[in-house]
């Protein structure tokens, strides 16, 4: 049996049960497909993503430390979040994988979660022309491990298909029967919070706890 | 300011997220239109309700409500529905804890049905013997008496289903439906007891100790 760690990246602005399902439901779908899933880690992205609702990654890391606390298996990772500058997904991925065969050993896995809809990005291009992704990054990323959770309207085999990325040397998983394929977003919550609406059941209490003590998202 | 207490009626076979969020978003609403809530209440169905082989001992559904709500300082789980030994329609459910929250609150404060999309849905529901599932005016009456608020969720159609009853487009306009914009959960028990007996795990899919219950008791193993 094949032992394999899932890696999460995000914002986590505030981390929600969408979030922890996601993980959740990955896990399942990789052990049913004969692996063992050793560890879940959750890595925040930087401050130096740069986006302007994104709060301090002190509040964001031990949002997901508090979000975590409950789990058997997945733990809250400052390596990406303490670093002052954004580092590419790859790179995350590459500094995980390289961590957990030195803590599991060489034949452990990695698997970086996304969603459907990030597949999709694939082959796509921004405003200015240039491609979203360098294609030996893809190369790499599909290489390494993704586990894709599906989205609705999305249909990232069909991306991969166009790409040519399929085969042996592919180790794509998508996930299949997945029981809370929701959408609570961060987005979603920030907007309640500062209405003054309940978020209570989208998140642990141990973030809800912490958001009203730290006075977040007011 | 007008004071109101809630209910959800169901058969929290077992209760999820969702049931909750349903309850949560009511209020949030509620509030939001200067109306207080005192109080939410959920309350299984009996045993009796049906003969399908999924709806587990009321016994075991009414400690899953009670775990489910137990970290709510305003939603609580009440046995009175599930401890009849027969089905109680709705509306005397309605009733019953009308009367009791007025005694316990004041005569001022109304009791509002909150539902899901899916509830209006069976609205014109014709049963195997050919009887309808519900009594017209038992409708009329938790809409009109009552007040009834519904949650709708991708997949129901309860403003269709109502235009389709003779006698209701009218009153349609009595009903508050209402969106969860936060959480827009598809949730269901029906998925959580096929993952619970494909062990899968269920985790941040119902509160942790709704799921610490169902696994001290092995529930929906099968």
């Amino acid at each position: 049996m094949r032992n394999v760690v899932i890696l999460a990246v995000g914002s986590f602005n505030p981390p929600t049960f969408g979030h922890l399902r996601m993980l959740q439901d990955a896990k399942d779908s990789l052990q049913k497909a004969g692996m063992n899933v050793l560890e879940g880690i959750m890595s925040p992205v930087s401050d130096g993503y740069g986006k302007k609702t994104l709060i301090s990654s002190d509040h964001r890391f031990a949002m997901v430390v508090a979000a975590t606390q409950n789990s058997d298996w997945i733990r809250a990772d400052s390596w990406e979040c303490s670093k002052s500058e954004w580092t590419t997904t790859l790179n995350v991925l590459k500094h995980h994988e390289h961590d957990v065969k030195e803590r599991f050993g060489d034949d452990v896995g990695i698997y970086l979660l996304v969603g459907g809809d990030v597949v999709e990005t694939f082959d796509k291009f921004n405003a200015d022309g240039s491609p979203v992704w360098k294609r030996e990054d893809v190369e790499m990323l599909v290489s390494i491990g993704l586990v894709v959770q599906p989205r609705p309207g999305s249909d990232p085999e069909k991306t991969l298909e166009i790409l040519g990325l399929q085969g042996g040397d592919i180790n794509v998983h998508m996930i299949r029967n997945e029981i809370a394929s929701n959408a609570i977003s961060s987005t979603r919550l920030r907007a309640a919070i500062k209405e003054h609406r309940s978020i209570k059941y989208t998140t642990p209490e141990s973030v809800i706890k912490y958001i009203k003590e730290n006075k977040l998202y007011e | 300011m007008k004071r109101v207490a809630l209910i959800a009626v169901g058969s929290f076979n077992p209760p999820t997220i969702a049931h909750l969020r349903m309850l949560e978003t009511a209020r949030s609403h509620l509030e939001a239109i200067d109306t207080h809530v005192v109080e939410g209440i959920m309350s299984p169905v009996a045993d009796s309700y049906n003969n399908k082989p999924t709806l587990i001992k009321s016994k075991y559904r009414i400690e899953m409500v009670r775990a489910a709500t137990k970290t709510s300082d305003w939603i609580r789980a009440d046995d009175w529905e599930c401890t009849r030994p027969t089905w109680t329609r709705t509306i005397d459910v309605l009733k019953y804890h009308r009367e009791r929250i007025q005694k316990k609150f004041g005569s001022d404060v109304g009791l509002m049905l909150v539902a899901g999309g899916d509830f209006v849905d069976t609205f014109p529901r014709i049963l195997p013997d050919g009887s309808n599932l519900w009594n017209p005016s038992d409708i009329l009456k938790i809409i009109v008496d009552f007040g009834l608020i519904v949650l709708t969720r991708d997949g129901s159609t309860p403003l269709n289903t109502l235009d389709s009853m003779p006698g209701f487009s009218e009153i349609s306009g009595k009903i508050q439906f209402i969106s969860d914009e936060v959480c827009p959960s598809a949730v269901s028990s029906t998925r959580l007891r096929a993952a619970i007996s494909a062990k899968k795990s269920i985790k941040y899919a119902t509160t942790d100790e709704v799921i610490e219950y169902i696994q001290e008791n092995s529930l929906y193993q099968k």
